[in-house]
C-alpha cells in the first residue's frame, strides 16, 4: 500500500513547472522594486534582530557623553550626534527593533480584529452589518491620538499598550476597506456556485472571498505600517511612547525637532529611516499583490 | 443594381496589430473590403475575428498604443482617412461616416437629456442652425426611430434598453452620414425588442439609403437586413458576396460550420455540428489557412499555403485552397 | 404514470424594492420528467433565473413547495440543504464570472469532490478529477490553468465539470451557452446532450433563445413577468403557439436563411417590471388582441389541448 502511493506521481504535478509557493516566489523575482523593496525591508529585519549583538544597550545607546553634543555628520559619528552626545547612527540603527516590533504588532493585532469583523460584516450583512458599522463609525470620530492617549493612559505606559493603542485605532479603517471588498465579492457569481455545490458559509468566506479581496486589504496593510510608525512616533512625542531612552524612530524624530534649525541631521535620518522602510513595504506589497494574482500569468 | 458602383467605403491590404507585452496580436492580417453606396453589408464573424477592430480603423479610432495599423488604406467617400490631421477626422466622424456601438447602456451620457444629446451632435456638423432648431431637428430624429417627441427632456435612465438603443441610432443618423458602422447594435437586446430595432432599421434603410456596415455573430440578422455579406476569421475575409451567394450557394467550409452549428428551428430533431477546436491564438497563427486545422476538408497543402482570394462569379469570393481542384464542392452546396 | 423528478407547486418569490413588492417569480408549477429537459424561456427581467434559483434554495422562496425525487426543499434544514446541494448543482450563464479566479482547473473541479466526498484521498480525487476534465472534453495538460487563460467555451466546460462530479440526476443550466461563440455553443449542446443520453441527466433549461430550446428541450413553459403563460410539448409549441406572446417570440426568431422567411409579429412597447401588478393580464399593455376582459381579470392557466397549457383569455379567438 505504501509503496503503491510511492510509486504514484500527482498528476497536477506532472504539469505543474513549481508549486503553489515557488510561483509566487518566481513571480515577484522578476519585479525588481519588489526585490528591492524585500532586500531592504530583510535588511531592517536583521538589523532589528542582531541590534543587541552590534551594539551595548547601556553605553551605546542610553548612555550619554555631553562633552560629545550636537556634532554634525562625520567620520566618527556618520550621522552625528544628538543634544546628549549618543551617536546617532547607533540610535538609529538600534530604534529599528522597536519601530518595526510596534509596527507590525499593532498591525497584525488590527489585522487579526479587523478583518475578520470587516468580512462578516460584508458577508453577514443585515443587523449585524449595521450594528458593528455604526459602532466601529463612532470609534472612527474620536481621533486616533486622543484615543491612543486614553488607552495608554488608562492601561499605563509600556510598548505593549502602545501597540495596543495604535492596533485599536487601525481597526475600523481596515473593517470598512475588507467589508467593501467583501461585498463586492460575495456578489459574484463564483460565490454563487460555491454555494450551489453545498460549500460551508466559512470556507466560501477563507477560501473565495478572502483571498479575492487580498489585493485591496494587502495594499491597505502596507500603508497601515507606515501609519503605525507614524502614530508611535506622535504618541512618543508627547510622552506616552516607548519609555524615555529607547530609540524608537518617532521618539527620534520628535527629540530632534527641537534642534531642527541648528541640527537638521537629528531630523532627517529618522524621518529618512522611516520613508525608506515604508516605501519598501509598499512596494513589497505591490509586488506580492501582482505575484499572487493568478490573473497577472501569461 | 446598375453598371456604375459608387464606393462610400473602401478599406484595402488592412493590418492591425496589437503588440502587449512582447507578443504581437495580429487581429486584421489583409483585409479588403468595400461597401457600395446604399448597401447593407453584413461583416461576421466570432469573437476574436477582427471585426471590431476593422469598424475602429474605420473611423481612425484604434487605441494607440497597444493598437498599430501597420498597413492599408481606407477611403471614406474618396477621403484617406489614415492621414488626415485630427481637426479632419472630427469632421468625418459623424458626417462621413457614424458609429453605433455595441452597448446603448455606456454610450450615452446619463446627465444630459437625449433630446439635448441628439441636438448636440446635429450642431457640431451644422453650426449654423440656433439651439432652438437643432433641438427641434433633434425631437424629429427622436420620432424617426420610433419615439414620442415629448420624451426628449427625458435622461437616459429613464427609457429601457432598446429604447436607448434607438437613441444612440437616432444620434448617428442625425446628420445623415454617408456610412454607419453599427457594432452588434441588438446583441445586448431581448429577441422582441431585437426584432423592433431590426424593423425599425430596415425602414430607415429603405428611408434614407444610408450604406452600413453590420457587424454581427448572428447569421439571423444578417438574413434580416444584409445585402452583402462578407464571414471574417482570423484577421481576414474568407468569402463574400450577395446575401443569396453566401446563404444559398456556400463556398468556404468555416461559413458552412457556422450555418451548421446553428440549431435549425424547423427541425429540431437535427443534431447540431459544431466546428471542432478553436479559433487560433491571434497571437501565434499558423502559416497556412488559419482554419486548417479545424477543417474537415484541409489538406496538406492548406497548412502551408494562405489560400488565395478567388472570384466564383461576378460578386462572389472565396479564400480556400481546396478550390484549385475543380470538382471541390462542400457538402452544404454538393445539390443532392 | 410519468416519472415525475421535480415538482414545483405553486412557487412564489416577491423581492422588496422602495417602489413596492416586485413579484418576480408569481405562482409557477410545472413537473420535470426523468431524464427530460424542461425549457424555460423569456426575456430578461422575467423571472427565469430567479425561479432557477429559488428552486434551489439560493435564493428563499416566499412561498410554494419543490419537490425533488420525492423530497421536500422546501422543509430542508440549512444542514441539510447543504448536504443535499450536491443532488441539484446549477451551471451558470456566464463562464466569465462563474469561477473563482484563484481556482486553477484542478481545484474548481476537486472543489466539489472533496466538499461532498465523492471521492476521498488525494490521489482518488485527483483521478475523479481528470476523469472527470475527460468527459467534459477539456486536455489532461489544462490542469494547472487558471481560468482567465481559457476561452469560454473550455471555462464553461469546467462548470459543467464541477456540476457532473457530484453525479447528480438533476442540473439547472441557467443560460449556459449564451456568452459563447456560435461554433462552440454547438460544441457544448452537443456535450450537455451527450451527457444526458450517459447519465440519465433531468435538465431545468433555462434560456432566452427560442432556437436553442428548441433544439434542446422535451417541454418549453414560457414566462412573461414573472409567470407562466404557457405550457406545452416543445414540438407543439412551436407548431401551435397559442398565447399571443409565444406567438410574437417565435416569429422574432432570427432565422439564419433567405427564404421561407416567417411573418415578423411587431410587440408595442418593452417589458416592464411586475411591481405590485394589478389584478389583469400582464401582457395586455403590449398585447394586440386585447380585449377588455384582458384588463379586468389576470387568466389562469388552462388546458386548450391535451398536454397544452395556455394564460389566456381568448387564446381561440385568435
Amino acid at each position: 500500500m505504501f509503496k503503491k502511493k510511492e510509486k504514484r506521481q500527482s498528476i497536477a504535478s506532472q504539469y505543474a513547472k513549481r508549486t503553489k509557493l515557488g510561483e509566487i516566489w518566481y513571480r515577484l523575482k522578476k519585479n525588481k522594486g519588489a526585490m528591492v523593496g524585500l532586500a531592504i525591508v530583510a535588511l531592517f529585519v536583521l538589523i532589528a534582530i542582531f541590534a543587541d549583538v552590534m551594539f551595548d544597550y547601556d553605553t551605546q545607546i542610553a548612555g550619554y557623553n555631553l562633552r560629545n553634543k550636537l556634532i554634525k555628520p562625520c567620520l566618527e559619528h556618520p550621522f552625528g550626534t544628538d543634544e546628549m552626545g549618543r551617536d546617532l547612527f547607533a540610535r538609529l540603527l538600534y530604534g529599528t527593533r522597536f519601530s518595526m516590533a510596534i509596527a507590525f504588532s499593532s498591525v497584525l493585532f488590527s489585522v487579526c480584529v479587523g478583518l475578520p469583523l470587516g468580512a462578516m460584516c460584508g458577508y453577514l450583512g443585515g443587523k449585524f452589518d449595521l450594528i458593528a458599522m455604526r459602532l466601529l463609525d463612532i470609534l472612527r470620530s474620536i481621533p486616533g491620538i486622543l484615543m491612543g492617549i486614553v488607552i495608554v493612559s488608562w492601561l499605563g505606559q509600556s510598548t505593549v499598550n502602545l501597540v495596543i493603542a495604535i492596533g485599536f485605532s487601525m481597526i475600523a479603517p481596515l473593517a470598512s476597506t475588507t467589508r467593501a471588498a467583501v461585498l463586492t465579492v460575495r456578489n459574484t457569481e463564483y460565490v454563487e456556485s460555491a454555494r450551489s455545490i453545498g460549500i460551508s458559509e466559512w470556507r466560501i468566506v477563507m477560501v473565495h472571498i478572502i483571498p479575492n479581496c487580498l489585493s485591496t486589504i494587502l495594499v491597505q496593510i502596507t500603508l497601515r505600517v507606515a501609519n503605525a510608525i507614524i502614530a508611535a512616533s506622535s504618541l512618543s512625542f508627547l510622552g506616552l511612547g516607548v519609555p524615555i531612552p529607547s530609540p524608537e524612530w518617532g521618539a527620534l524624530l520628535s527629540a530632534g525637532r527641537a534642534h531642527i534649525r541648528n541640527a537638521s541631521y537629528l531630523t532627517i535620518f529618522p524621518g529618512m529611516a522611516i520613508m525608506v522602510l515604508v516605501l519598501s513595504l509598499n512596494v513589497l506589497g505591490d509586488g506580492l499583490r501582482d505575484a499572487m494574482d493568478p490573473k497577472m500569468y501569461k | 443594381m446598375s453598371n456604375e458602383k459608387e464606393i462610400v467605403l473602401s478599406i484595402k491590404d488592412l493590418v492591425v496589430h496589437y503588440e502587449v507585452d512582447g507578443d504581437v496580436i495580429k487581429a486584421v492580417n489583409g483585409m479588403t473590403i468595400q461597401l457600395e453606396k446604399g448597401r447593407t453589408l453584413g461583416l461576421v464573424g466570432e469573437t476574436g475575428a477582427g471585426k471590431t477592430t476593422t469598424a475602429l480603423a474605420a473611423l481612425n479610432l484604434v487605441p494607440d498604443p497597444p493598437g498599430i495599423i501597420k498597413n492599408g488604406e481606407i477611403q471614406i467617400c474618396g477621403k484617406d482617412v489614415l492621414h488626415m490631421s485630427q481637426k479632419e477626422l472630427e469632421m468625418v466622424r459623424g458626417y462621413d461616416i457614424a458609429m453605433i456601438f455595441q452597448d446603448p447602456m455606456t454610450s450615452l451620457n446619463p446627465v444630459l437629456t437625449v433630446g439635448f444629446q441628439i441636438a448636440e451632435s446635429i450642431r457640431i456638423h451644422e453650426p449654423e442652425l440656433n439651439s432652438k432648431q437643432a433641438y427641434e431637428r433633434a425631437l424629429d430624429m427622436l420620432e424617426l426611430v420610433g419615439i414620442d417627441r415629448h420624451r426628449g427632456s427625458e435622461y437616459p435612465h429613464q427609457f429601457s434598453g432598446g429604447m436607448k438603443q434607438r437613441v444612440v441610432i437616432a444620434i448617428a443618423l442625425a446628420c445623415n452620414p454617408h456610412v454607419l458602422v453599427a457594432d452588434e447594435p441588438t446583441t445586448a437586446l431581448d429577441v422582441t425588442i431585437q426584432a423592433q430595432v431590426l424593423d425599425m432599421m430596415n425602414n430607415l434603410k429603405n428611408k434614407f439609403g444610408t450604406s452600413t456596415i453590420i457587424i454581427t455573430h448572428a447569421l439571423g440578422i444578417v438574413a434580416d437586413i444584409c445585402d452583402d455579406v462578407a464571414v471574417m476569421y482570423a484577421g481576414r475575409i474568407i468569402e463574400q458576396g450577395t446575401l443569396d451567394d453566401v446563404f444559398n450557394r456556400t463556398r468556404h467550409p468555416y461559413t458552412e460550420g457556422l450555418f451548421n452549428s446553428l440549431p435549425n428551428i424547423k427541425d429540431r430533431k437535427a443534431e447540431l455540428k459544431p466546428i471542432p477546436g478553436l479559433m487560433p491564438d491571434p497571437a501565434n497563427l499558423p502559416e497556412g489557412c488559419a482554419f486548417a486545422d479545424r477543417c474537415s476538408y484541409a489538406t496538406d497543402v492548406c497548412r502551408t499555403k494562405q489560400p488565395e482570394q478567388r472570384m466564383i462569379s461576378g460578386t462572389h469570393m472565396v479564400a480556400c485552397t481546396a478550390y484549385d481542384d475543380p470538382n471541390f464542392m462542400i457538402e452544404r452546396s454538393r445539390k443532392p | 404514470m410519468s416519472d415525475t423528478l421535480l415538482e414545483v407547486k405553486n412557487l412564489k418569490k416577491y423581492f422588496k424594492t422602495p417602489r413596492g413588492l416586485l413579484h418576480a417569480v408569481d405562482d409557477v408549477s410545472f413537473t420535470i420528467d426523468r431524464g427530460k429537459t424542461l425549457g424555460v424561456v423569456g426575456e430578461s427581467g422575467c423571472g427565469k433565473s430567479t425561479t432557477g434559483r429559488v428552486i434551489l434554495r439560493l435564493i428563499e422562496p416566499t412561498s410554494g413547495s419543490v419537490k425533488l425525487a420525492g423530497v421536500d426543499i422546501g422543509a430542508l434544514s440549512r444542514r441539510e440543504l447543504r448536504a443535499h446541494r450536491k443532488n441539484m448543482p446549477m451551471i451558470f450563464q456566464d463562464p466569465f464570472s462563474s469561477l473563482d479566479p484563484r481556482q486553477t482547473v484542478m481545484q474548481a473541479i476537486s472543489e466539489p469532490i472533496i466538499n461532498n466526498k465523492i471521492a476521498t484521498g488525494k490521489y482518488e480525487v485527483e483521478e475523479l478529477t481528470v476523469e472527470l476534465m475527460r468527459t467534459v472534453g477539456l486536455a489532461e495538460r489544462l490542469i494547472n490553468t487558471y481560468p482567465h487563460e481559457l476561452d469560454g467555451g473550455r471555462r464553461q466546460r469546467i462548470g459543467i465539470a464541477r456540476a457532473l462530479s457530484m453525479n447528480p440526476k438533476f442540473i439547472v443550466c441557467d443560460e449556459p451557452v449564451s456568452a459563447l461563440d456560435v461554433s462552440i455553443q454547438a460544441q457544448v449542446l452537443n456535450l450537455l446532450k451527450q451527457l444526458q443520453r450517459e447519465r440519465d441527466l433531468t435538465y431545468m433549461f433555462i434560456t432566452h433563445d427560442l432556437a436553442v430550446v428548441n433544439h434542446f428541450a422535451d417541454d418549453i413553459v414560457v414566462m412573461y413577468l414573472g409567470q407562466l403563460v404557457e405550457k406545452a410539448p416543445a414540438e407543439e409549441l412551436f407548431e401551435n403557439p397559442l398565447h399571443p406572446y409565444t406567438k410574437a417570440l417565435l416569429s422574432a426568431i432570427p432565422v439564419p436563411q433567405t427564404y421561407d422567411r416567417p411573418e415578423r409579429i411587431l410587440l408595442k412597447g418593452e417589458i416592464s417590471s411586475p411591481i405590485e401588478p394589478k389584478d389583469r393580464c400582464r401582457f395586455a399593455k403590449r398585447c394586440p388582441f386585447a380585449l377588455e376582459e384582458c384588463w379586468a381579470k389576470c387568466p389562469s392557466l388552462q388546458e386548450a389541448r391535451p398536454g397544452h397549457f395556455v394564460a389566456c383569455h381568448h387564446y381561440d379567438k385568435i
